[in-house]
């Protein structure tokens, strides 16, 4: 019949043009935005008119040229809103587009707002929107507490608290630089210091609430249409009922913004897509495969200096804290030490009135463990150690607890012995995410166990969705459920949220993504990830625990986790580097003479435990990873890393003055010279060295070449090119260099000018293909002998690199004692006067007559081995690596070391060791590393495999001062601990217990009316040892303790030699590089 | 209060923050309702107070979610006209023929035309396709409620003893209640009134010698009630249980964990615990230690983590612990004991004997009256960013996105 007959043909939808289409309804942009959704976001909205909204200016004063971060820059919130009180600061009226700057200057903006009546009488919720495209804080004039921050971008918003006149009065501080800094062109050029930053939005708004949650709905949608498989009838039908929604929506009837809504939360979403409880609901037995904690990571310093982080931290807290009153399932996790600290300091109303409670809630997670979020490459053990001391302390000082988890999602690599120290210091979990940037090879597993070189197990995740700054979209959810790489044993992931580097963390929107995606979830299954909100990060390592046989189904990755990328950050910023050396020297020092000055004069000296602690949160701030490694902009060095460290450097010195004075006064014995190692004895103060017994230096000159000999090693210096042709063993006969048969057939201490124009990150990178584009230093200007004494003999290079740069280098033999089996050592000291280049690389070459598969480099507490191959990609990738005081090459009957006071960079391939001296990169620092620079290396040729010979050379090449006590002193000082046994364990520093009352520690916890000093040893070589720690103290009791000085393994027992000097004898054992701690109450 | 009508009635609650009243209607028919609605709302709502409108008592308990599309005609009109959250069963949509039509019908009308069943109930039209979406939520919603029931039940083998009737014929208890007139007192009722009639059961049910007892700690101050709990406690200590196991209650554990002390609340009570309280801890000797408990409630069978730092340098033993709401009214209480689990029950702050003299006697007597255990949680709406659905185009824009929401009877 002709019912039957249809003449409406129907077409089948083109997927990728319906896709397409998603993405109008929408778009703020583009030819349709107001025929679209976004014509609906405001009910109304009044933009700055000196009516309604009115805004006034006060530049703070800023003078160019002078330093940014001194304390004037940023007065205290309290001086100007008192200043301002009693009239003392000119605001004035600000308009819109109107400049604020230049870069890193402060504006202080006051904001008065008079709601329209029908505004207020809505009583619905109303925003001020504010757009300065600097970094501002809303700030309560009464209380002196910031309710939210303003980023210009993503965070613009400022939900107003009801009032009964629709009033509201409050200030801004806004500081004139980025989220990102300040950056010319990239946010990692050096940046521009002369930028303004425009008012663009002073707005009042009455928001349509249910047009700004369709587009939260419609996003979600929508990126389900786009990012679900091709085989899921989720991604078809998400598409189709986008274009439905589109087909509803009339641009011209606001209440059809509903009806789009319903239609969409009937078809795709449950009923609590907008509640916390869409956490609760779903399938309990599904597997959650993606757990998101908020976070936000502040960088202590990067694109901007300490000074600004310090506003940053009140700006993403208070968001943050904020947040949290709106979103009960809102947790979120924030680290350093460092910047709790400082918040404390600038804003104690926010930190007890508003901070400790969210703490006190379970909202607000202090974890880490560590000061700031440190490099673990190139601080010293030491330092490493005092990270977790004073980081762990400060937490549970100020919140009770110390964190679980080792917090470092962002360092450039991961030393081998931090399982260990994390284990010391009461931690047994990590996170990071960095190797996800590894540019050769990708790292095998997300949930795994790391071990370190010593055993010591973490529990490691990293987040795989690689980032630690998500946006919650749902590609991000998607990205962490699909890309986790140990699926077999553990299939879910967390998701790290929030804005970061620069701080800022989670936003209202990432939380209402959270929710559609987990309503959508809920009602579609397990297509869509289940996202589950609201767990903690201890939680959710618990659950790894419980759902891998604690931890022991889980892979293991031994060793480093060594990251292949940024291996230029071993050597930018020499100057910083080398003063984070002598500060940690220095410190060292500081420590061992006043804790055994306080020990031997306990009522007439006080141990300045308080000063000590300052000088150490000074290098560990330093040592955060973007300031120690060298990728920080050039403001941070000038005017802060560098003046801190000289500080350090001078502080330490002049409280060592003062109590070497003090020991002086104490005794009129005659003076000797004291070094703070164990092995070193007292010697006798005279102007010169006494060559009884010693094999005296000599030199030779050749037509073209120079001998220096001193009856253990000849080497010989070619006139010609300036570097050391030979270095043998004169009673052997044993050559060490080898010219014929690698790449370098000249000599060592060849100095090489790399290229070094890295893909991107200049002060970060140096790439592989660089390692075969370089330029050996020929050509001396000078080769002379400098110095022909018995004790010593020299001959200085010099060669002119350019116009200005020269480098000049001392080679020197010294007298050695017959006595001592060793071999000696060559000292090289080069200056490389007014460096200038543009992206070289400047490394120094020791060809040596070695060949074994792996070579050796020190490590924190410790050695660590890396190829000298290329066998794999793995090994490729380690064509740079990081080292401390030496690096060792050896085969099993010989081996060369080369020992340094300054440098981390270093390489070996074939026969060929590489130091690594300098950089020139340009950004993000426009002047890194220009300049002149003083470098200290040796070569340490050596009979037999590495040994503990290395190791102590190494100490004495770095702890070279040397302090006049009183004989008497000096003797008891040597008494007071010394160490013997095996050779290979070292004792590494001495401080006083934290916890005695008598030293008035600010970081005591449990101060006890006991006398106490900490001694920390290690086995350094990698071999379980013996040896005997050996005092005079009158003992009371001894313990083996963590690494806080908290938690006590062991209780130990001495037996008292009487014979000699009544020496208590406490014998240790030690597994391979172990570190211990012994604290000894006398 | 109750409106002349012509025939049989059909009744309906009304609570505020003062009150519970009842009001009744001829017939169900929805525009019927409305003016009794109407009317009610000119003749009491004076202060413009929020109001929840709910089933009869004894009907299984649906919530209809304000802020989602499983909304009815009925509610849209409630919503529209005054701020208030809606609560009505399936049982008395069924039992009252009420229908409901959802907001989207005439995107449903527009469907396929073939499955379109025109149900006609008294004045409302309604598609069998709305009405299948409508039973579809229904069913979703019964379901969770189903399933909470069945952890109570799990937990709790005597579900009958989460009731308590008051009986007419008690007129002193009447007085005792009728003295509250916030919401949050009325919560602290419950627990006061199973005390009370424990009490008077230690007593052998003699009234006398129990007001005796009682006259001799009257007037009774927040310490003292205090002590009284600690008394009961002492007599719990002694085998002498005041209460049974199944009481509700705000269970506690504690723990150390390094300079802090964990708490973890598990709400086994029949309330939401309001937002904004304080947790305070105090033994006899020292000072009052609080932690903030944040503006977030815990939901019933919720939980919360609270932390204190640094810990007590004394253990948490003979400590009294107290949930304190944000007026300062005690609205739990317990003591520890050397167990590292306490339980905080409902104070006997106001239980004196002034209170049975004053007051004014309203609807809490009704004899049918069964505090319920089994409510669902309603969820946190601090954070719901749209408004809710009016269901209809509102040129006003009159809704607030958040509702202040007191409790509904179910859930006290």
């Amino acid at each position: 019949s002709s019912e039957d007959i249809i003449y409406d043909p129907q077409f089948k939808p083109v997927q990728g043009i319906y896709e397409n289409r998603l993405r109008q309804f929408i778009d703020t942009g583009g030819d349709y935005h107001d025929l679209n959704l976004p014509k609906f976001y405001d009910k109304k909205r009044i933009s700055l008119d000196h009516d309604h909204v009115k805004v006034w200016w006060y530049q703070v004063s800023f003078e160019r040229g002078s330093s940014p971060v001194s304390p004037d820059k940023r007065p205290s919130w309290k001086s100007i809103i008192e200043r301002d009180k009693k009239g003392e600061l000119e605001f004035r009226e600000a308009n819109i587009n109107q400049p604020f700057g230049p870069s890193w200057s402060t504006t202080w903006f006051k904001v008065k707002i008079s709601l329209p009546e029908d505004w207020v009488k809505s009583n619905e919720q109303l925003l001020f929107q504010w757009d300065c495209s600097n970094e501002g804080i809303v700030i309560d004039p009464k209380t002196l507490i910031p309710v939210t921050a303003f980023s210009g971008g993503e965070r613009t918003e400022y939900v107003l608290p009801k009032t009964s006149d629709g009033k509201h009065f409050f200030y801004i501080e806004a500081g004139n630089n980025g989220m990102f800094g300040c950056g010319a062109g990239s946010t990692i050029n050096p940046p521009d210091d002369n930028r303004f930053f425009h008012l663009r939005k002073a707005d009042i708004v009455w928001p349509d609430l249910d047009a700004r949650a369709l587009y939260i709905d419609f996003w979600m949608l929508g990126d389900a249409a786009r990012e679900l498989p091709g085989d899921s009838w989720q991604k078809h039908q998400a598409r189709q009922l986008g274009n439905a929604v589109m087909n509803l929506f009339d641009p011209n009837d606001r209440s059809s913004v509903r009806k789009c809504r319903e239609l969409l939360q009937r078809e795709y979403f449950d009923s609590f897509l907008e509640s916390s409880k869409v956490y609760e609901q779903g399938e309990s037995q599904v597997l959650t495969n993606v757990y998101g904690i908020g976070n936000c990571h502040i960088d202590t310093a990067w694109l901007w200096p300490f000074a600004e982080t310090r506003r940053k931290i009140v700006r993403s807290w208070s968001s943050q804290c904020t947040l949290m009153d709106r979103f009960p399932e809102y947790k979120f996790v924030a680290s350093q030490a460092q910047q709790f600290k400082w918040l404390l300091e600038d804003h104690p109303e926010f930190f007890n009135k508003v901070l400790i409670p969210k703490i006190q809630q379970s909202q607000f997670f202090a974890v880490g463990g560590t000061w700031v979020e440190n490099d673990t490459n190139i601080p010293s053990g030491e330092s490493l150690a005092r990270q977790f001391f004073f980081g762990q302390r400060f937490f549970l000082k100020h919140f009770g607890l110390k964190s679980k988890i080792f917090w470092l999602p962002d360092t450039f690599g991961y030393s081998s012995q931090m399982p260990q120290l994390c284990r010391l210091s009461g931690i047994d979990k990590f996170l990071t995410q960095k190797l996800s940037w590894n540019n050769i090879n990708s790292f095998p597993h997300s949930t795994f166990n790391w071990a370190g070189i010593d055993g010591s197990q973490l529990l490691t995740h990293m987040p795989p969705g690689n980032t630690y700054t998500a946006d919650s979209h749902f590609g991000d959810v998607l990205r962490t459920a699909k890309q986790n790489k140990t699926p077999e044993y553990y299939g879910s992931g967390l998701m790290l949220y929030g804005k970061g580097d620069g701080g800022g963390g989670p936003t209202e929107e990432m939380l209402q993504k959270m929710r559609r995606i987990r309503s959508m979830n809920n009602r579609n299954g397990n297509v869509i990830p289940k996202l589950q909100v609201g767990i903690t990060v201890d939680e959710f390592y618990d659950d790894i625990l419980k759902r891998t046989n604690q931890g022991h189904d889980l892979p293991t990755w031994s060793g480093e986790l060594y990251f292949e990328f940024h291996r230029g950050t071993y050597t930018s910023q020499a100057q910083t580097k080398k003063l984070m050396r002598l500060s940690e020297i220095k410190l060292h020092d500081l420590e061992w003479i006043a804790a055994k000055t306080s020990v031997l004069y306990p009522d007439s000296y006080k141990y300045p435990s308080k000063q000590i602690n300052e000088l150490w949160e000074n290098v560990l701030l330093c040592q955060f990873h973007d300031v120690l490694p060298g990728s920080c902009i050039e403001m941070v060095y000038k005017y802060e890393a560098v003046p801190m460290l000289h500080n350090v450097v001078k502080e330490c010195t002049s409280l060592i003055d003062k109590t070497v004075q003090f020991l002086q006064s104490q005794s009129k014995a005659d003076l000797v010279e004291m070094r703070t190692l164990t092995w070193s004895k007292p010697e006798k103060v005279s102007e010169e060295c006494s060559l009884n017994g010693s094999y005296t230096s000599s030199v030779t000159g050749y037509d073209d070449y120079i001998v220096l000999a001193n009856g253990k090693l000849k080497v010989i210096i070619c006139k010609k090119t300036g570097v050391i042709t030979s270095i043998t063993d004169e009673t052997l006969g044993v050559e060490y260099l080898d010219t014929e048969h690698g790449r370098n057939k000249l000599g060592a201490n060849q100095f090489v000018i790399y290229d070094d124009k890295p893909l991107g990150w200049q002060a970060w990178d140096t790439e592989l293909y660089s390692v075969n584009q370089y330029k050996y230093v020929t050509k001396p200007k000078k080769v002379q002998v400098s110095c022909n004494t018995k004790e010593k003999c020299a001959v200085e290079v010099i060669f002119q690199i350019s116009e200005k740069c020269k480098i000049k280098s001392v080679i020197s033999l010294n007298a050695t004692a017959v006595t001592d089996a060793k071999l000696s050592k060559v000292d090289i000291s080069t200056t490389v006067e007014n460096w200038d280049a543009r992206n070289k690389f400047l490394k120094v070459e020791f060809p040596v007559n070695i060949r074994n598969d792996f070579a050796s480099y020190e490590t924190q507490f410790g050695i660590t081995k890396r190829p000298t191959h290329y066998n794999t990609s793995w090994d490729v990738a380690k064509f740079e690596v990081c080292h401390h005081k030496f690096a060792d090459y050896s085969e099993y009957s010989k081996g060369v070391s080369i020992l340094n006071d300054c440098k981390y960079g270093f390489s070996t391939h074939g026969n060929l060791m590489r130091l690594s001296l300098l950089r020139s990169p340009k950004a993000p620092d426009a002047h890194a590393d220009m300049g002149t620079h003083e470098i200290k290396y040796a070569i340490y040729p050596h009979r037999g495999a590495l040994s503990s010979d290395t190791v102590k050379l190494a100490h004495e090449f770095n702890y070279c001062f040397k302090y006049k006590l009183p004989k008497d002193i000096g003797m008891n000082f040597d008494d007071i601990i010394s160490i013997s046994g095996d050779e290979n364990v070292i004792l590494s520093n001495i401080k006083r217990g934290e916890d005695d009352s008598a030293v008035k520690s600010n970081y005591s916890l449990n101060p006890r009316d006991e006398q106490s000093i900490v001694v920390r040893v290690y086995e350094s070589l990698g071999g379980e040892s013996f040896a005997s720690l050996n005092t005079t103290l009158n003992l009371k009791r001894i313990e083996k303790v963590d690494n806080l000085e908290m938690k006590v393994y062991k209780s130990l027992t001495a037996t008292r030699d009487e014979s000699n000097h009544a020496i208590n004898r406490i014998p240790i054992k030690l597994r391979p590089f172990e570190i211990a701690s012994f604290r000894l109450y006398f | 209060m109750k409106i002349a009508v012509e025939t049989t009635l059909f009744d309906f609650f009304v609570i505020d923050q003062f009150k519970k009243s009842t009001f009744s209607a001829p017939n169900t028919k929805v525009d019927t309702i409305k003016g009794c609605i109407n009317k009610f709302i000119e003749q009491f709502n004076v202060y413009d107070e929020q109001h929840i409108f709910w089933q009869p008592p004894g009907k299984s308990n649906v919530r209809l979610l304000s802020n989602a599309n499983d909304f009815g005609q009925l509610g849209n009109f409630l919503h529209k006209k005054i701020k208030c959250n809606i609560f009505i069963g399936e049982e008395a949509l069924r039992k009252y023929d009420l229908n409901i039509c959802g907001p989207y019908d005439k995107f449903v009308e527009n469907s396929d035309p073939s499955v379109k069943k025109v149900v006609n109930r008294d004045d409302v039209m309604l598609s069998r396709k709305c009405l299948n979406i409508i039973s579809e939520q229904l069913s979703i919603l019964e379901k969770s409620i189903s399933k909470a029931q069945n952890q109570v039940l799990q937990s709790s083998e005597v579900e009958g003893k989460k009731c308590i009737i008051l009986p007419e014929d008690k007129p002193e208890l009447i007085k005792f209640f009728s003295k509250f007139e916030t919401s949050v007192q009325l919560q602290e009722v419950y627990e006061g009134y199973k005390v009370y009639e424990k009490l008077l059961q230690k007593f052998g049910g003699q009234k006398k010698r129990m007001e005796s007892f009682l006259n001799e700690n009257t007037p009774m101050s927040g310490a003292e009630a205090i002590k009284q709990i600690n008394i009961s406690e002492e007599l719990k200590e002694k085998g002498e249980r005041l209460t049974t196991p199944n009481d509700p209650l705000l269970h506690v554990e504690v723990s150390n964990e390094d300079n802090s002390l964990h708490f973890i609340l598990y709400n086994k009570t029949n309330i939401i615990i309001p937002g904004n309280c304080t947790f305070e801890f105090s033994s006899q000797i020292s000072e009052v230690f609080s932690i903030k408990m944040g503006p977030h409630e815990i939901g019933i069978k919720g939980q919360k983590e609270l932390w204190f730092f640094p810990s007590l340098p004394t253990p948490l033993s003979n400590y009294t612990m107290k949930v304190v709401n944000q007026d300062g009214e005690t609205i739990l209480v317990g003591k520890c004991a050397d167990s590292n689990e306490i339980t905080l029950k409902s104070p006997l702050a106001s239980f004196s004997t002034g209170s049975f003299q004053t007051g004014s006697f309203h609807t809490l007597q009704d004899p049918t009256n069964v505090f319920r255990a089994d409510a669902l949680s309603s969820p946190d709406e601090s954070s719901i960013m749209s408004t809710p659905f009016l269901g209809e185009t509102d040129e006003v824009y009159n809704s607030g996105s958040t509702l202040s929401r007191p409790f509904t009877w179910e859930e006290i």
